[in-house]
């Protein structure tokens, strides 16, 4: 299955306020598109959207030419994984339940998780660097240790496209760049699609091929090299940047 | 909660739910061998199994049965809509009623009772029971959202509504003729010595595991958010709604059958959650058993304890249920 996500003049907005509109692009197997822009700008709006998790008020979303306004939420969620900027737990669980919440998709009603399911959370677990960790519950963990648990879900849901919102979000440095690694990788070795929401213009230089800069209503998208330059970002942030580092280091800083 | 038992393959969730059925099939022989008189095991078998048509007989076939199946199935029925609200409303101090539908099904049923209807008492309850639910409904619905009905203002909502009920209970019970009020006060309480025939209640038991283990998965998800559950392929939205249906006739049968028995629906998923984990699929049929043979438990207890005098079975279920969930809390790690 192809990982092509296609974005065709879309529109959306919360009540009366647009976040963005008449937005067209495309994001390819392999390619990691990076979402940048202030806070409140619609980066979390906008990847719910492509995720089919909030309507659009005008153009359409497909994945691999299929629009999902025609998916059912089974498909959809084989053909994508999203990773809320957020997540919290009610009731108690391991680890490894909380992982294999990833697989649902592919069970039928009936089935339970087989051996090959399991196989693939505890492989999850492995790359996000959490193994052994499996019968641990989840609310013992750190923070940074509950992000890795639900990106190592994602990886176990095996869809072709990716929507991570913020997922270095209580990282350490360390995980910041061995989790980006990881799924850049996996993009590439497997022609996954990449949407991410990044807050650290480092990160997003060192790792984007595409993205998209949003704020005041308006989103534009193109090659990273359009996008994330100085001059633009400055003018997105309403803050002066300076560049610092070259190559794999290259980085924009306040002024 | 690092539950040891937890299971996680279909013949280990098999064989702990064959262990609570031994639980329960103990509760109910000695329902049956106990009371004002006392019964053999052998007599027991006999007016089981065989043609027989002697007193003792009778007391069991007639008397105990019914009653020992009726509160196995109420029992039965409110822990599961316990799980059902506890799970949709993510809170885990949801219970059966706290949409509001006790204190609807309340008022309906001691109007019944205050005006002299009793005969209405139980087509009264069930239908104040789902008046208050779709009331509840109606007013925490939000127009033009994705998301209708949300779980806190449901939540709200039904405690808002609850608290009206309260009222129009405490009412009712003022002034009433004094002659109605023991009555109506047991019906408050929960109580098994009207309960008729067991039958509708165990189909509505039977319809609402059925429904429950054909979504339990979803469920699973459902546990961790709407937003998750949409997001993993689950029909957040139709789910929802035919839980949140199954859970209100699930509670409305149970109200009918015994009045509105607190504490099982509160508290038998959170004490089966300690020890077997929050797999749906284990859970939701654990209640069913569970709950069932602790009320058969409770209400053998509530005919014998201080005999002739005969207890509200909700007394019982409190009595037995707070030590017993206390142990439970305080052996989690």
């Amino acid at each position: 299955m192809s990982a092509r996500l296609s974005v065709r003049g879309l529109s959306i907005g919360i009540a009366n306020r647009t976040l963005c509109d008449d937005l067209s692009w495309e994001v390819d197997g392999g390619q990691c598109c990076v979402i940048v822009g202030p806070n409140g700008a619609g980066k979390t709006t906008l990847v719910r959207t492509l995720a089919g998790l909030n309507p659009c008020r005008a153009g359409s979303i497909a994945y691999d030419g299929d629009d999902i306004a025609h998916l059912s939420a089974r498909v959809a969620a084989q053909r994508r994984a999203w990773l809320p900027q957020v997540d919290h737990d009610a009731f108690p669980a391991t680890v490894l339940e909380t992982v294999l919440v990833g697989r649902h998709p592919h069970l039928s009603r009936w089935s339970w998780e087989s051996a090959a399911d399991i196989d693939r959370a505890r492989r999850a677990l492995a790359e996000v660097g959490l193994a052994g960790l499996e019968t641990r519950e989840v609310a013992s963990l750190s923070g940074g240790e509950r992000r890795r648990v639900a990106l190592a879900a994602i990886v176990a849901q095996e869809a072709p496209l990716l929507l991570l919102d913020e997922p270095t979000a209580h990282l350490d440095l360390k995980h910041q760049v061995q989790m980006l690694d990881l799924f850049t990788a996996r993009a590439r070795e497997r022609g996954q699609a990449l949407v991410i929401v990044l807050h650290d213009l480092h990160l997003a230089l060192r790792y984007a091929d595409a993205a998209i800069a949003i704020a005041n209503g308006r989103a534009s998208a193109g090659a990273a090299s359009e996008i994330l330059t100085r001059e633009a970002l400055s003018a997105l942030f309403a803050h002066p940047l300076v560049e610092a580092g070259d190559g794999n280091l290259r980085t924009l800083l306040p002024a | 909660m690092a539950s040891r038992f937890a299971p996680r393959t279909p013949s280990a969730v098999i064989v702990l739910l064959l262990g609570l059925t031994g639980v329960a099939i103990v509760a109910l022989a000695i329902a049956l061998m106990t009371g004002s008189v006392a019964v053999s095991p052998q007599s027991v078998l006999r007016a089981l199994f065989a043609r027989d048509s002697g007193t003792e007989t009778a007391i069991v076939r007639e008397l105990r049965i019914p009653r020992a199946l009726s509160a196995f199935a109420t029992g039965g029925l409110l822990a599961i809509a316990g799980a059902f609200m506890q799970v949709l409303l993510r809170n885990p101090l949801a219970d059966p009623y706290v949409l509001g539908l006790s204190g609807g099904a309340a008022v309906a049923a001691l109007a019944a009772l205050a005006t002299g209807h009793a005969a209405w008492t139980a087509p009264a309850a069930f239908a104040g029971a789902l008046v208050s639910t779709l009331l509840v409904f109606a007013l925490a619905r939000r127009e033009r959202t994705n998301a209708p009905w949300t779980a806190t203002r449901l939540l709200l909502t039904g405690i808002v509504i609850a608290s009206g009920w309260g009222a129009l209970i405490a009412l009712l019970l003022s002034i009433a003729p004094e002659v109605q009020v023991r009555g109506m006060l047991f019906w408050l309480i929960g109580d098994l010595s009207t309960a008729g025939a067991p039958w509708l209640a165990f189909v509505a038991l039977a319809a609402a595991l059925a429904i429950g283990l054909s979504l339990a998965r979803d469920l699973n998800v459902l546990a961790r958010g709407s937003d998750i559950a949409e997001a993993l392929g689950v029909p957040v939205h139709r789910v929802t709604l035919a839980v949140h249906a199954t859970a209100a006739l699930a509670t409305a049968a149970a109200v009918t059958t015994a009045g509105t028995i607190g504490f099982v629906g509160l508290v038998v998923p959170h004490a089966l959650r300690l020890v077997v984990g929050n797999d749906q699929r284990v859970l939701i049929p654990a209640c069913a058993i569970a709950g069932g043979a602790l009320l058969v438990f409770a209400d053998t207890a509530a005919r014998t304890l201080v005999a002739p005098v005969q207890l509200p079975v909700g007394v019982v279920t409190a009595l037995i249920g707070v030590p017993t969930f206390l142990w439970l809390l305080s052996r989690e790690p």
